[in-house]
């Protein structure tokens, strides 16, 4: 016997026209229809056929549902939502097909059914993965007209979104998480800078006391110290101690040295972010040289320019910054390195995991510093 | 001469503000660091300068009070202008730690300048606002 012909328009005459359904439609060719309301296939009318045979071999998840009491055909792809409901659904009305989920779509389905087409995005619906499990769709219903142009169906199509749904519900709770933290965040950033500024004023007031009338060049010295922790903080917190820009910092730093109308300072070289400890540790480096070249070099005079200019290695990683005096006062090697020299040469070398070259050149001083960015 | 309360719970910053207010020939008129205290302060004063955090508790409500009566005031914060609710930002805030000329400078600001270092004894000088 070979009846198998290649599936075609011809086909759908044929009271075999389900049988390129898959699972679905191997159960409903199986079935005796004589005896349901249905009535025999092969009186099924051509729309009802067109319109199954399109059903049972879409990939899409679909049904549909004919007559009055709006029997249930659906395709291999509703399987998965339908649960233990598969089989029996097939050519059972879509009221008991449904069970319990009936009662949640059967307004729309019979709104449908009168002709109105509808769509719902992320639904929630009792489907088979059971009732106590959240379960969201988004589907289309729509109206199919039989042969006299009346609705004798609805088309129904279904896309199961319970996971999109839950992530982003999930991503939403994260998104909160995250807010609340971060506002407890800058409360606590709120709390630090105000406690810092607060010691450091206290200590500034200490000193002002203390050292009252005794030794004032020694008094203003550590104010300008203090004054430049302190500035070199502002800018620490204005990015909430996340790190600081290199340029913000050397800018900052020489700040008090700024003269109106005058160009005493070039400040060049790529955009680059330095961590909290780098920045502080920088900052108070920049300003002890600028203190240094107050007393002794360039900017002792009128006429004397500091250049500070750095770039980065081929590496990504190695900073390399100088300093460069010049116009200056002629530069003798010292006989004593102070307090900020050393700072310079030994301390931020250590802190900072790098090297500091200080080369007392005749026209000018000139710092090196070299060292590893993370 | 012109009367400077000073509202401030840290008591060194207080006699800091103290003697560079002397100094640039100010009259104290008084140092409170309680918010209560601060209400309940007669009007004895003609600038008042303000530290937001009083012993856990904000000023603002004595700014508020101020405003309403006219007095000038400066806020001096750790916190900088973001410590400062809506309703007053557009006050001078001295940023702390400050240099006795930051103080100069936001005071010039609310009330007559004061005498030249020194001169604020000499009677007929000081002008009280």
């Amino acid at each position: 016997m070979n009846l198998h012909v290649s599936p075609s328009m011809n086909d759908l005459a044929a009271p075999d026209f389900l049988k390129d359904g898959g699972a679905c439609g191997a159960v409903l060719r199986q079935r005796n229809w004589d005896a349901t309301q249905m009535g025999a296939v092969q009186d099924w009318p051509p729309s009802l056929r067109v319109m199954l045979r399109t059903v049972l071999a879409s990939h899409q998840p679909m049904w549909l549902w004919w007559g009055a009491d709006m029997i249930q055909f659906h395709n291999d792809a509703l399987i998965p939502l339908l649960g233990n409901r598969h089989p029996d659904a097939l050519g059972l009305p879509a009221k008991r097909a449904w069970r319990e989920g009936w009662k949640q779509i059967a307004e729309r389905a019979q709104a449908a059914m009168a002709g109105h087409a509808c769509f719902f995005e992320a639904d929630a619906l009792a489907m088979g993965r059971g009732a106590e499990e959240e379960s969201y769709y988004t589907f289309s219903l729509s109206p199919v007209c039989g042969e006299d142009s009346a609705v004798s169906g609805v088309l129904g199509i279904i896309t199961d979104e319970t996971d999109q749904v839950r992530s982003s519900r999930m991503l939403a709770l994260e998104i909160e998480h995250r807010r609340r933290i971060e506002r407890h965040q800058n409360l606590l950033l709120d709390e630090l800078n105000h406690r810092v500024k607060n010691s450091l004023a206290t200590v500034q007031a200490m000193a002002m006391q203390t050292l009252k009338g005794v030794d004032a060049p020694a008094r203003d010295a550590f104010l300008a110290r203090l004054f430049a922790l302190s500035s070199q903080h502002d800018l620490l917190t204005m990015d909430n101690w996340e790190g600081a820009s290199l340029e913000g910092v050397v800018r900052r730093a020489l700040r008090p040295w700024r003269e109106e109308g005058q160009t005493r300072f070039t400040v060049d070289g790529p955009a680059v972010h330095l961590d909290t400890k780098r920045a502080l540790a920088l900052g108070m480096g920049f300003h002890e040289l600028a203190t240094n070249a107050a007393r002794y070099g360039a900017l002792s005079n009128t006429t004397g320019i500091v250049a500070v200019s750095w770039d980065i290695a081929p590496d990504g990683r190695t900073l390399r910054l100088i300093w460069r005096e010049t116009g200056g006062p002629a530069v003798a090697y010292p006989q004593r390195k102070g307090f900020g020299l050393r700072l310079v040469e030994h301390g931020l070398g250590r802190e900072l995991g790098g090297m500091v070259k200080l080369d007392f050149a005749a026209d000018g001083l000139v710092c090196e510093w070299i060292m590893k960015l993370e | 001469m012109t009367r400077i309360l000073i509202v401030e719970d840290e008591i060194i910053v207080a006699m800091f503000m103290e003697d560079i207010l002397a100094e640039l020939g100010y009259e104290v008129a008084g140092v409170v660091s309680h918010l209560d205290e601060a209400m309940k302060r007669e009007r004895d004063f003609d600038v008042a300068v303000l530290d937001v955090h009083l012993n856990g508790r904000n000023v603002f409500d004595f700014a508020d009070k101020l405003t309403a009566e006219m007095v000038p005031f400066i806020f001096a914060t750790g916190y900088g202008e973001r410590g400062i609710p809506e309703r007053h930002r557009g006050c001078l805030v001295l940023q702390k730690p400050f240099q006795p000329d930051d103080l100069k400078r936001a005071l010039e600001k609310l009330v007559v300048p004061a005498p030249p270092n020194g001169a604020a004894h000499a009677s007929g000088q000081a002008i009280s606002t």
